[in-house]
């Protein structure tokens, strides 16, 4: 977490009274007879004492480097709903049992090398099992049947990333790497942004680039004579930024991305029916994709209380659209409680290339990944956060549903593969 | 068709933040900023459970991004 420690110490502080301070956890004496010099001094220990409260936390506004050395380490566990008359390779009925589960470790440290520099390392290992939608068939009386993955996946996945922040007066310049490894796609990603701040530190802008390199290899070519051996694809993001205080109570963020991605961007596993056979998933080798959100922090004094207000709005030349809201209340409770409540609320609309059975192959690309169909979903998420000395615990829980009716641009396309899951988190920060 | 929509909006919340942020906007002073310094004020408060959570929208749903030029992708099925 970052506090203006060095904002909160310039000229303008000293020569003016402390009329509009905020409420500190350990206020400064109201006793006049008391040195301008020790009330300065003890409310900068009470400012600095807030600042260090909550360890491992990034403050939006500051452009300073990060606070001593945090250390962060999360398990989360992701299970997938049961499955719903759903068939497998050799057409048994799999109606009950899970989908996929994942178990995920995250390790992080953030830390202050120096007055204009920071480093932060971020890894997570994850292990995954289960089975995936593999392709949809016409049943017999004409509904639709989802066939999943024959074998069940096993498989890892290993991401690290590195960023260091360098800082500059009221300019900040990050620096970014990272690397993912599976057993099936290797992903290379560089990544750079700017910031610089007003002179009031009132505005700040932010601009930002990112080039990734990654390879697909897909497992079981020998089985599987439609998979590819190997092929590339490359994505490039960008984004500006523009975040605002609007009140010693508000701040809100304009963003705007774009991001051009070129090579093989179908799915090697998934099957498409097409006329009366399934052949490979077949999608455009160029997808452009367009962001624009708002985020908005707004902090309830009367309450001790925080409301976060998020919206982005998503556009592709794949012929989807997309809605997000997100709605966060942030309560803190006596004793360093904090209870939090999320809402989030999705709508896409489908691809141009998205049906669940072709009848011919008129069309040049094809796919029946639900992820491409028109749906919406729901997710609620309630964490719990204790924090004791240096020590940070967080526990949280996560349900998502979806439904193809909650989707703001509705077809009669069906999407059975549709997925909902619950998430299960505990993580424990350490700072010094 | 999509573009022209995208760019509406664009020029929608751009006179969104310009309307919000203009003239009116009274300078709030270093020592005002303790709330605005609070960690549940950050854009994400915690951020590997933010991590976590964009990693599985993003094998999960056609949208992603909106959150800056970093992170890696996933052949995720």
């Amino acid at each position: 977490m970052d506090i203006k420690i060095g904002t909160l110490m310039n000229d303008s502080y000293a020569k003016n009274t402390f009329s509009e301070q905020p409420k500190l956890d350990n206020p400064a004496p109201k006793n006049k007879k008391q040195s301008r010099t020790k009330n300065t001094s003890h409310s900068l220990a009470a400012l600095t004492a807030a600042a260090l409260a909550l360890p491992g936390m990034d403050n939006c506004l500051a452009i300073e480097p990060t606070e001593g050395t945090t250390v962060a380490f999360q398990q989360s566990r992701y299970v997938e709903g049961d499955q719903k008359n759903y068939v497998n390779s050799v057409g048994e009925n799999i109606s009950e049992g899970g989908r996929m589960s994942i178990d995920i470790s995250q390790l992080d440290m953030t830390t202050r090398i120096n007055d204009n520099l920071d480093l932060s390392i971020k890894t997570s290992h994850e292990v995954l099992s289960g089975a995936s939608p593999w392709f949809i068939a016409p049943g017999a009386d004409g509904e639709a049947i989802q066939v999943m993955s024959g074998a069940s996946i096993e498989e890892q996945r290993t991401d690290i990333s590195s960023t260091v922040g360098i800082y500059n007066g009221r300019t900040k310049t990050a620096i970014g790497v990272a690397y993912s490894q599976e057993d099936d796609y290797t992903s290379r990603t560089l990544s750079s942004s700017f910031d610089i701040e007003s002179k009031n530190k009132m505005r700040t802008f932010s601009i930002g680039v990112g080039y990734s390199d990654d390879t697909v290899e897909p497992v079981d070519t020998d089985q599987f004579s439609y998979r590819i051996e190997s092929d590339d694809r490359s994505s490039i993001k960008s984004h500006i930024g523009w975040t605002e205080i609007l009140s010693k109570n508000t701040v809100i963020q304009a963003n705007l991305g774009y991001t051009h991605n070129a090579g093989f961007l179908s799915d090697p596993y998934k099957l498409v029916w097409v006329g009366n056979a399934p052949v490979a998933d077949s999608r455009p080798e160029k997808r452009d994709q367009f962001t624009q959100s708002l985020r908005l922090r707004h902090h309830l004094a009367n309450t001790n209380s925080t409301l976060h207000a998020d919206y982005r709005y998503f556009s592709d030349d794949w012929g989807i659209d997309a809605h997000t809201f997100n709605l966060g209340l942030y309560q803190n409770l006596p004793n360093e409680w904090q209870v939090s409540g999320n809402v989030r609320l999705y709508s896409q609309s489908r691809a141009d290339f998205y049906s669940i059975y072709f009848t011919d192959d008129s069309t040049e690309h094809h796919s029946s990944d639900y992820r491409l169909s028109a749906f919406g979903s729901i997710s609620t998420t309630l964490s719990v956060q204790k924090t004791w000395q240096n020590w940070l615990l967080n526990i949280s829980a996560e349900h998502y549903e979806s439904d193809r009716n909650w989707s703001h641009k509705r077809t009669r396309s069906e999407n059975p593969g549709l997925v909902n899951f619950q998430v299960i988190s505990a993580g424990l920060n350490y700072q010094w | 068709m999509k573009i022209k929509r995208s760019l509406k909006i664009t020029f929608t919340l751009t006179l969104f933040a310009l309307f919000t942020t203009g003239c009116s906007v009274k300078e709030v002073k270093p020592w005002q900023r303790g709330n605005l310094a609070k960690s549940e004020m950050a854009w994400d408060v915690n951020q590997q459970a933010a991590a976590l959570n964009d990693h599985i929208y993003y094998s999960k749903e056609a949208a992603s991004g909106g959150k800056g030029s970093g992170g890696g992708g996933c052949g995720c099925n």
